[in-house]
């Protein structure tokens, strides 16, 4: 690994590229893959209106009516293999289709809204109902939802949505016009869902106002990939590396179905299954000072770093102008480590990766939005999220719960 | 309600415990992040809440499960307050009860970092929360550091 404080030095003289080799782009590796179940990936500075992006994948997709008749393409869609199901914001959507798409209806008769929470804040409208098509892909008629649709504005938004924290409404604060969740199930609530009426979830909304309400497993918004007519048992994330330095874009593909073409087999990728009530495995982390065995790990292409438990000294926290963590790792040099990967079936795969310091990453790369080595802390103490970083240079598998693969049934994980 | 996996009834198992406030009932005072112990009983009654608490040295932890099977641990000083929150499930719970007065800095605060959606750190001398986790599995700490009793680590609490 090379000198941290040399690069940092080369990019403020923006001259980066000249700053070892690598540094600066991302490598050509082999040929994208073609054919009518690949859509382009690219990793970018996102939509206009975003700001603060970093590490974030994206796609374009096509979003009708049902039907097909009315229909937009939608660029910077950010590909998220942390959650489920296809999200759009409403602002992003011009008038004919806005309108053409219809609300999906509660078992009550009302307007079915949801709350969808992410562990920096919620996003709330309804759930409609559309074709999406990516690539020669399509999902027909598939539960999705509208965020921000000006016919539930904030003053329907329930107190226990927004106790999530921040409204992430708009696409300057979403960093995306989307989001597509293809992770490894089926629904975004699942069975939870489906009995109980779980706070922050669902809504049933007739002009009274919004009260909680119970949702079947198929009202709830889907997983498109899994309502493909083919290449429905999964996808692949593939991106290229990234040097030392970061990059300015990477591109990549995404892949639907696994072992379904030529284009999408398993080969010789380890599989690590997941449990099925949360998608996570387990990790293995050592450090200098503690052993970890971190339960609650998960591969998600939603997550911008590598977070993990900071209970290592080297690991030093990046701090801002007042002295405060700022959650992102500063170590003195890039620091070079390992873990294990861990299935719920105990198969174990070794992955190498780097942590650079997260400050001269971002603040002397500011016209970069692609890094393989930024890390930051997890505040729970078993959880290791692979998060973007983890993709560079790698094809990830993610099979979707109950289908049938090569390598068995999902939930699993393999790369 | 989703069952939890042995595997993180595990994890569970290594972790002391909680306390929790979960569903929202409108114009009930609940117990949160810089209240008193007492807060806790009033929910626990309201809320015919099984609550386990348990003891250390430093402090007491109450913990409750929700109705989703998120798992919240309110942590008592000696003083009888407040001084953490931590969370843990397949649903965020609710944070304006959880963290009580404090909620409005929390959402007001700017972030910290570049980060995507996976996390969220409020990093202020009057409080300190950190978020984490993804559709069906969030985590998180809150605290106070002027409320730690001597001798606690934040990082410790789980």
């Amino acid at each position: 690994m090379r000198n941290r404080t040399a690069c940092a030095i080369c990019a403020v003289l923006a001259l980066a590229s000249a700053c070892g080799g690598g540094g600066g782009g991302s490598s050509l590796g082999p040929p994208p893959p073609t054919g009518q179940n690949v859509a382009p990936i690219i990793v970018d500075s996102g939509p206009a209106a975003a700001v603060n992006v970093v590490n974030t994948a994206y796609v374009t997709v096509t979003l009708c009516a049902p039907g097909g008749m009315t229909c937009q393409t939608i660029d910077h869609v950010s590909v998220d293999t942390g959650s489920y199901g296809f999200r759009v914001i409403a602002s992003v959507l011009n008038s004919s289709l806005a309108q053409a798409l219809p609300q999906t209806q509660a078992s009550s008769g009302q307007p079915l809204v949801e709350c969808t929470k992410f562990a920096d804040g919620y996003v709330w409208g309804p759930v409609k109902t559309a074709d999406l098509k990516i690539s020669g892909e399509e999902a027909l008629s598939v539960p999705i939802q509208v965020i921000g649709d000006s016919a539930f504005p904030d003053s329907t938004v329930p107190s226990d949505c927004s106790s999530a924290g921040v409204q992430e409404n708009t696409v300057a604060l979403f960093g995306a016009n989307g989001i597509l969740g293809i992770g490894v199930f089926r629904e975004d609530c699942g069975s939870g869902c489906t009995t109980v009426v779980q706070p922050g979830w669902y809504y049933n909304c007739p002009a009274s106002g919004c009260a909680g309400t119970t949702v079947t497993l198929a009202q709830q918004v889907q997983n498109p990939v899994f309502h493909f007519t083919t290449d429905n048992n999964g996808a692949i994330v593939e991106l290229q590396s990234v040097g030392p330095a970061g990059a300015p874009t990477v591109s990549g593909s995404l892949v639907f179905g696994i072992d379904t073409q030529s284009n999408n087999t398993l080969g010789s990728a380890t599989v690590l299954m997941v449990d099925a009530n949360y998608g996570e495995f387990t990790t293995l982390f050592n450090t200098q000072t503690a052993n970890q065995t971190l339960t609650a790990s998960i591969i998600d292409s939603g997550s911008n770093g590598l977070f993990f438990p900071d209970s290592d000294s080297t690991m030093k926290a990046c701090t801002d102008s007042t002295g405060k963590p700022t959650g992102f790792y500063c170590p003195a040099s890039t620091q070079s480590l390992s873990a294990t990967m861990q299935s719920v079936t105990s198969v174990m795969k070794n992955v190498s990766f780097s942590i650079a310091n997260a400050d001269a990453l971002l603040g002397n790369n500011l016209t970069y939005f692609a890094f393989g080595n930024l890390g930051g802390s997890n505040p729970s103490a078993s959880s290791f999220d692979w998060g973007l970083p983890f993709f560079y240079g790698r094809n990830v598998f993610v099979a979707i719960e109950g289908q049938t693969t090569s390598a068995g049934m999902g939930p699993f994980f393999a790369f | 309600m989703t069952p939890l996996s042995s595997q993180r009834v595990r994890a569970f198992a290594r972790l002391l415990a909680p306390i929790a406030l979960s569903v929202a009932l409108p114009g009930i005072t609940q117990a949160a992040l810089g209240d008193t112990v007492a807060s806790v009983e009033v929910d626990r009654v309201r809320m015919k809440a099984v609550l386990k608490t348990s003891q250390t040295a430093l402090y007491t932890v109450h913990e409750m499960q929700t109705p989703s099977g998120t798992t919240v641990r309110e942590f008592v000083s000696p003083a009888g307050v407040v001084f953490a929150v931590t969370w843990q499930g397949p649903s965020m719970p609710d944070l304006r009860q959880a963290l009580g007065a404090y909620f409005l800095i929390y959402q007001t605060a700017p972030p910290s970092g570049r980060f995507g959606h996976s996390h969220r750190a409020v990093e202020r001398p009057d409080l300190v929360v950190r978020s984490s986790g993804h559709m069906r599995s969030f985590f998180g700490l809150a605290y106070v550091p002027q409320l730690l009793p001597a001798g606690v680590a934040a990082d410790q609490l789980k």
